[in-house]
């Protein structure tokens, strides 16, 4: 178990290439630091975090809230609350990388009317937790906002779009369609 | 020599801009009093290097965000020209706007050899500068460029002028057919500097530029990158400029799955160090007035791959030794092109020395060398 959290400083997933189509969002990349791919062993193998910028505001549930949600998960597990950290697997050859995020997994049942997922490799180094923001900052193009746009994809009424943030990270925006939310 | 340019707006983003700010530069550098009026300002400074000495007068300035005339003038709208103008010219308020501003100016200009860049500001200029002035018209769009009425009004106001010039041989051509009596010369485009970032072939990267419109046709070179990364997918095609066709072409992007490898970059006003980051520049006009940035990307030691158009490209570009020339709007002909360069870099090499050696033609030097004996001599006549 790791004992201590790093953001990995100088360190970041670089993305090569997202491919959002046929239900997934597959990214390609290359864990690199100071500029370079980062041959490095880990101690485990890498996971692809996303974390939620809105859900994790939703205030800490009341205790009669958490009895309710108990009642209701012992009689369905869809009433689960989705956590605001999702985890895939990653597949990594040397230093790099590709991560799949099937999109109904995004399409949660209790999908906010628009959120946020923020996108990180996650693993250790020698007892470090390394977490490695994915982003693109090495093809000498920033400003991809307004650069590169994907394609969305719908599932379950939930529209999920990959974008690149104002930093030029990548994150993914999921907004509810058909209940009258807008985009 | 006392010049004056007309422009549309030498504050926005755009080839003639360009070029006619270099000329204006490299006339100023001469010791000549250089003057460009242009029709509005929004921005403070124009988007090319503008040497200090060259005067700018917009007609009205924009940037305080009322619209202040050159005179500050404020009465009521003038009318009484529209009827004798084509429809277009008088359509749009703010347009009108200018316009009154600008026939308020040019009758003031005295001993000055007015130079006029456009057909819609050449009819101003024709009817409301004195005819005794050495009238120039520079010539930025071809010959087979404007419709039947505009082709009429233009073409009326050509046979009172002291000169036309055109940007290409077969332009002149045309027009010397066209206006036997008129003095008709062909001075290309000025490259601003011989001294421009050149390649180092380091990046699997196409590049382009241009403005977003249908005349660019990169709908055609967005398709044709398509087959280029079947067998390339390691390359990318970076596309500068913007324009209407935008949203369009981000849709197309998006539909042809190609958001990894096709980049709409926007404009930039950094264009030599943005080309010279390809490794071929690829060009998809339907048709050139010229083909500037052809020029410019050859500038940087570029090859280029592009649609053989009638006016520009075919003068610029020698098939086989600088470039590859394809049959126009054949989109399998640009892949092959593009392919054939990517797959060969001593070619890629061969080509862009050569390229050097066509852009050196067009130095400011020599350029500025024919202007400089056109005006010379005019003066002489009047």
């Amino acid at each position: 178990m790791a004992a201590e959290t790093s953001e990995g400083a100088d360190s970041h997933a670089e993305i090569g290439q997202v491919w959002p189509r046929d239900g997934h969002i597959r990214i390609l990349g290359t864990v690199v630091s100071g500029g370079t791919p980062d041959e490095a062993p880990v101690d485990e193998p890498w996971t692809l975090r996303l974390t939620s910028r809105e859900r994790r505001k939703v205030p800490v549930p009341t205790v009669t809230e958490r009895i309710v949600n108990r009642l209701k998960r012992s009689v369905t597990r869809s009433a689960e609350r989705t956590p605001a950290r999702l985890y895939f697997p990653v597949a990594a050859d040397g230093p790099h990388f590709e991560a799949v995020v099937p999109v109904r997994d995004l399409a949660v049942r209790d999908a906010l009317p628009r959120e946020h997922w923020d996108l990180h490799l996650v693993s250790a180094r020698g007892g470090r937790r390394l977490v490695l923001r994915v982003g693109r900052h090495h093809d000498d193009m920033p400003g991809k906002k307004k650069i590169i746009a994907f394609p969305e994809q719908t599932e379950a009424g939930v529209a999920v779009l990959p974008y690149y943030t104002d930093s030029d990270h990548l994150s993914v925006r999921c907004a509810r369609r058909g209940t009258g939310g807008s985009a | 020599m006392k010049l004056t340019y007309v422009l549309f707006n030498a504050f926005g983003i755009g080839g003639t801009v360009r070029t006619v700010i270099n000329q204006a530069n490299g006339m100023v550098a001469r010791g000549h009093d250089v003057e460009i009026i242009s029709l509005m300002r929004y921005w403070d400074e124009p988007p090319f290097p503008i040497d200090e000495r060259v005067t700018i007068t917009p007609m009205v300035d924009s940037t305080s965000g009322a619209h202040v005339d050159w005179d500050g003038f404020d009465g009521e709208e003038d009318t009484s020209w529209h009827e004798s103008f084509p429809a277009g010219v008088s359509a749009n308020e703010e347009q009108r706007h200018r316009l009154n501003a600008l026939i308020r100016y040019l009758p003031v200009i005295e001993d000055r050899i007015v130079v006029t860049t456009k057909p819609s500001i050449d009819l101003f200029v024709e009817r409301y500068t004195d005819p005794s002035l050495i009238r120039i018209v520079q010539e930025h769009t071809n010959f087979g460029y404007h419709n039947a009425e505009w082709r009429k009004a233009y073409h009326g106001v050509l046979t009172q002028m002291d000169a036309l010039v055109t940007l290409t041989e077969s332009d002149r051509v045309a027009y010397s057919a066209e206006f036997p009596n008129l003095r008709v010369e062909r001075i290309p485009n000025a490259l601003h500097t011989l001294d421009a970032p050149h390649t180092d072939f380091s990046r699997t990267q196409v590049v382009s530029a241009g403005r977003l419109d249908g005349n660019k046709g990169f709908d055609m070179m967005i398709k044709a990158f398509g087959k280029v990364v079947e067998s390339h997918p390691d390359w990318t095609l970076r596309i500068h400029g913007d324009g209407p066709e935008e949203d369009r072409l981000r849709k197309l992007i998006l539909t042809e799955h190609l958001y990894n490898h096709v980049f709409l970059m926007g404009a930039t006003t950094q264009l030599d160090e943005e080309l010279a980051k390809g490794s071929v520049f690829a060009m998809s006009s339907k048709s050139e007035g010229f083909g500037m940035v052809l020029l410019e990307a050859m500038n940087c030691g570029l090859p280029v791959v592009s649609f053989s158009c009638p006016v520009g490209p075919r003068e610029l570009v020698n098939d086989g030794v600088d470039g590859f020339l394809v049959p126009e709007k054949d989109v399998e002909a640009l892949a092959e092109g593009l392919v054939r360069l990517i797959e060969d870099e001593s070619l890629r090499r061969d080509f862009s020395d050569a390229a050097l050696k066509k852009a050196a033609e067009y130095g400011p030097d020599p350029i500025n060398d024919s202007w400089e004996q056109l005006f010379k001599s005019l003066s002489g006549t009047k």
